[in-house]
Formats: structure tokens, sequence, C-alpha cells
């Protein structure tokens, strides 16, 4: 089976850099930020592929790269380097323009225009962030807030958009009679779940999560979590689960990635890593969180 | 005459350094200035809906009192033409007075309140009722020329905004005034889409004067002096209201209604409320058009 996404030597720094930027930083030197010229390499050559309807978990202590990365992929910072590529399969018939005749694969994503990489995102992402105040307009309504997504992608009738918005906030908890309500009504729990409504409205084909139980009380989590789980198989979603509880790693993730100061150090089936971690980071990991 | 055959004329006639006007240059803003006014003009028929960012010049009215217009008709205008301007559809309104008087000073044209024979018209908020010819022009003056202000407050984002036609947080608004008022309560100012791409204020023209904006015969100019900006919409260009397919657009409905003065039905009408007694009358609010019917 092929990928439907290829991500390769995807790098992030800030800073003007120097040529020992790369050399300087890394977990063999416990820093991101580079002695010389004081760039901070948040994240270095990380490649990996993620297939359909899989979760791929990414875990790593705060500052180790996790949501630069996803940011990266959801194009609201540009990369310093590496590509993206999307399989055809994904959004051939959406968006034509990506692939060159008889390739497979599309076009570097990362170089493409603004307004393309909107319509990327518009065509086949979700996200849904930690904090539901950068994921939502908490003066707007919550159905207004998933029409927000489906307006971006050229619909123009309000019953259409009313009727989804509401099968969306069925399918994640939320009682219909509040659709008109604004998000900042809500109790953060239910804010994450307009905020999951939300990412769903335009039939992702990943949804990026980043960080989306922390700070959650532990019942809401458990309902959360499995209310990703839920919708993972009903629209057979490709998950990149960022966290930095192993917990929620296991419960959602066959295949898992393990970063250190913007690298990737141990990467692969989450069982495995959980049970037999190799790289020292991951076994100090493991030790104290399980 | 041809605009190129007066652009000639005023050369020679500058290089034999003769001041025209009552010691101003003709058409009171220096050459040069004008010049600018004009490419910035063109621009922005090149890219209906586009606004064009313009040195706006001082005039000798404050801005925000029609400076933009002013400074479009100015640069516009030859002693050939016929001018006519009006406010919120009125000939007689202190503001179109005094904007008449100062054109008419410094670049000695005929004035008319007939829509018809004007070639020309200055507008502050209506087109006239009249349907205007291709060999007419009409210059708009504009308070907020930007159509996403009241959604984004940054005029950097909203350049990207219109850069990369990303307007879904204008389609939001209009989404949640239905959803909470069960239709758009936009009354003027009203957004249209122009040329199938830029989202674009008309200037707070009513409702009523949207249609008359898409596929006309007319060159439509639009002038923010405060703001400095320029836009246009060239003749037989789509022009459409934002409208949802369950949701359309309508203009002002007066039916039942009529002009107390000249009986027209068909025109956009003022309310006036008598003092004494309370009793609502309707007039028309194009004084010129009702002037020529009630003759």
């Amino acid at each position: 089976m092929e990928p439907l996404i290829r991500i390769r030597g995807l790098s992030k720094r800030f800073g003007n850099g120097c040529e020992r930027c790369l050399s300087s930083t890394g977990p063999e030197y416990e820093t991101n930020r580079c002695a010389h010229c004081g760039s901070v390499v948040a994240c270095n050559d990380v490649s990996f592929n993620l297939y359909k309807n899989e979760a791929l978990g990414i875990v790593g202590e705060s500052g180790s790269g996790k949501s630069t990365l996803v940011r990266l992929l959801h194009f609201e910072w540009d990369a310093s380097d590496g590509s993206v590529e999307l399989h055809s399969d994904a959004v051939l018939d959406a968006l034509p323009e990506l692939f060159e005749h008889g390739c497979m694969y599309s076009r570097n994503l990362l170089g493409l225009s603004p307004f393309q990489k909107r319509q990327v995102r518009n065509a086949l992402m979700g996200i849904v962030y930690q904090n539901p105040f950068l994921g939502l307009r908490m003066n707007v309504s919550s159905g207004g807030n998933i029409a927000e997504r489906l307006l971006g992608a050229g619909w123009r009738n309000i019953g259409a958009m009313r009727r989804r918005a509401a099968e969306l906030l069925e399918k994640t908890e939320i009682p219909l009679e509040r659709m008109d309500e604004p998000p900042k009504n809500f109790s953060g729990g239910m804010q994450q779940r307009v905020q999951i409504a939300k990412a769903l409205s335009n039939n992702p084909l990943i949804l990026f999560l980043d960080e989306v139980t922390t700070g959650l009380d532990l019942s809401v989590q458990a309902r959360v979590l499995d209310l990703i789980r839920t919708l993972q198989s009903e629209f057979k979603l490709s998950l990149l689960v960022v966290s930095h509880d192993l917990g929620v790693i296991n419960l959602l993730c066959q295949r898992t990635m393990v970063m250190k100061y913007g690298r990737v150090v141990e990467a692969g089936l989450t069982d495995q890593i959980l049970q037999d971690p190799q790289h020292k980071y991951t076994q100090l990991l493991v030790a104290s969180q399980l | 005459m041809r605009m190129s055959d007066w652009l000639e004329q005023e050369d020679l006639r500058l290089r034999q350094g003769e001041s025209s006007v009552g010691g101003y240059p003709y058409g009171f803003m220096d050459d040069g200035a004008k010049k600018d006014i004009r490419r910035s003009i063109l621009k922005a028929v090149a890219i209906p809906g586009y606004q064009v960012p313009y040195g706006s010049r001082e005039m000798p009215i404050a801005r925000g009192w029609g400076t933009g217009g002013i400074q479009i008709t100015l640069s516009l205008i030859t002693p050939d033409d016929i001018l006519k301007v009006i406010d919120q559809g009125c000939d007689g309104s202190v503001n179109a007075v005094n904007i008449k008087k100062f054109i008419q000073t410094v670049a000695d044209v005929e004035i008319t309140n007939d829509t018809l024979t004007a070639t020309v018209i200055q507008t502050r908020h209506r087109i006239p009722e009249e349907q205007m010819t291709a060999a007419q022009i009409l210059v708009l003056q504009v308070p907020y020329p930007e159509a996403l202000r009241e959604v984004e407050a940054s005029e950097a984002e909203t350049r990207r905004m219109h850069a990369e036609a990303d307007y879904s947080r204008m389609w939001l608004y209009l989404y949640e005034d239905i959803v909470n008022y069960g239709e758009i309560t936009i009354s003027y100012r009203y957004p249209v889409t122009v040329n199938g791409r830029y989202i674009m204020d008309p200037s707070p023209i009513p409702r009523w004067d949207v249609p008359k904006l898409h596929q006309a015969e007319t060159l439509y100019l639009f002038g923010a002096g405060r703001e400095k900006r320029i836009y246009a919409i060239p003749p037989h260009t789509t022009v459409e209201p934002l409208e949802f397919e369950d949701h359309t657009f309508r203009v002002e409905d007066f039916s039942g209604k009529s002009c107390a003065r000249c009986g027209a039905a068909d025109t956009f009408l003022d309310e006036v409320i008598e003092n004494e007694s309370g009793d609502r009358t309707h007039y028309c609010s194009d004084s010129g058009y009702c002037d020529k019917r009630f003759a």
C-alpha cells in the first residue's frame, strides 16, 4: 500500500542560521538553539509516511518540535526545507493542477502559492488545537464556525450548511438546540467537541490533533478520545496525533515517532516503543510516564 | 472633444505658461497630480473592483466630504463637459451645491440638473434613476472603500484576503446575519463581487441601486479621498451582490407607495415625516428626475 502523504526532510529554523546550526543542535547536544548564531532549529530533517486510515502518534517533551511539525503540515508556518507530497488517490479529482501528468504523487505542496495551500487545506485537512480559542471563533455561533469552512469551500446554501452542521454537532454530542450559541458559552469539553465538528466539516482525509485532551478532566478526556476513535473508523481518517501523554498515544495510535530537540529519535509500532524502547530518551519517557 | 486632444491642448497651454482659471491651473490640481490620478484610474479600470492606492491631494474642503470624487472629476473634466453633482439623489443639497460651485470656478464647465444631458456626474450615495449611457461617467464618493472592514480591522490582513480571494469570513458574516435575524440586514454599502473576483464596497448606495452596477453601459469610478483609494467598474462588467441560493438578494420594497410630488411608483423613495401631524409621505430621492416628471 502506498502512503497517502509522503513527508521528506521537513525542517524549520527560526533565525538567520549558519553552517554550524545543524551540527551543533539536536539530542546529542541537549539543545535546539545554535550556540554560534542563536537560531533555533525547531524541526530538522523529519521524514515519514502517513497511510490512509492510520493514526500516527508524535510524542516528545515541550519544545521538541511536535507542534511545529503540525503547523508546517497545516501550512500555518512556512517550512525552511523539505517536501510534502500527496497521493493522487486523495485529491486528483478536486485539485488536478497539483499533479504532473501521470505522476502518482503531487508536486511539493510546500512550494504552492498561499491560495493553493488553502485549497489543499480546505479539500483534505482538519485540525484540532489544544486551545479551542485557536480553532474556533468564540463570538460566532457554533453552526457558523462549521459553516465557515464550508463557505470557504464554496457552499452557498444556508439550508444545506445548517443540515451539515447539525449532522456534525450531533455526531460530536452537542445538543442541537445550542447550535446557534457561540462556543464562548460552552464548557471546555464542549468547546473541544465543537472544534472537532468544525475540523470534520469539509470531510477531511487527514486530521491533525495537537494535544487535544490536555487540560480536560479525565472523564471528559476519555469521552473525547472515544469520539475521535469512533469518527476515525467512520470517516476512514488518517490521524496525526501530537501528545506528550503516552496514554493517549497508546489508545489511538498504531505507529509512533519520538521527537527530541527537533529530531526524530525513534520510530516504530506503538506497542514496540512502549514495551521495548531503544533510545535512552524514550526509555526515560516510558519509565517516567507508565 | 476627445480626451487626448484636450490633453494636447492643455500641454501646449502649460508650455506657454498660461494659467487658465482664477490664478489656478485648469482644474485646480497641477498637471502632475492629475496625471497621477488618471494613471490610478486606468489601473482601476484594468482590474475591476481592485482598490488602487493613490496619493490623495489636499482639496479646499475637508477629507471625508467628497474629496475622492472631486479629485477624480477634476482630473477628467474638460471645458466641453457638462457636470451634474448630487448628494443622496438631491441636486440642491449644501454639499452638492458647494462642490458644483467649486468645480465650476476652477474648471469653467456648464452645470446641469438633467441626468441625460450631463457628461460627468459626481454623486454621493445614489445612482440616478434614469438610465445612463456609454458617453457618460459616474463618479461616486466613497467614505469606506474596504468592504471587508466589518469583519477584519487590519489593513494588511484585508489586503491578504483580497489577494488570495479568501472571502469566507465575509460570507460567514452574512450567514450569522441570517441565523440571527432571518435575513441579511445590510441596507446600504451592500457588498458585491466584481467580475467574479474581488469583493467590492459599492459606496453607501441603497440596495435599490446595486443592480444598476451590473452590465452597465456607463463607466463607474469610485474615489475615497480620505482613505486614498480609487476603484472602478468598467462598462459591461458582471457585478453580483453577495447572496445565498436560499436567501437571495432583494431591493427595498416600496410597493403601494409612490412619490407625493410627481407620482412615480418606480423610483427609490425618501420617507418624510410631517412634524405636526406625524403623517408619513414619500418623495423621489432623485430630485432631478422628480423635477423633470413634475414639470
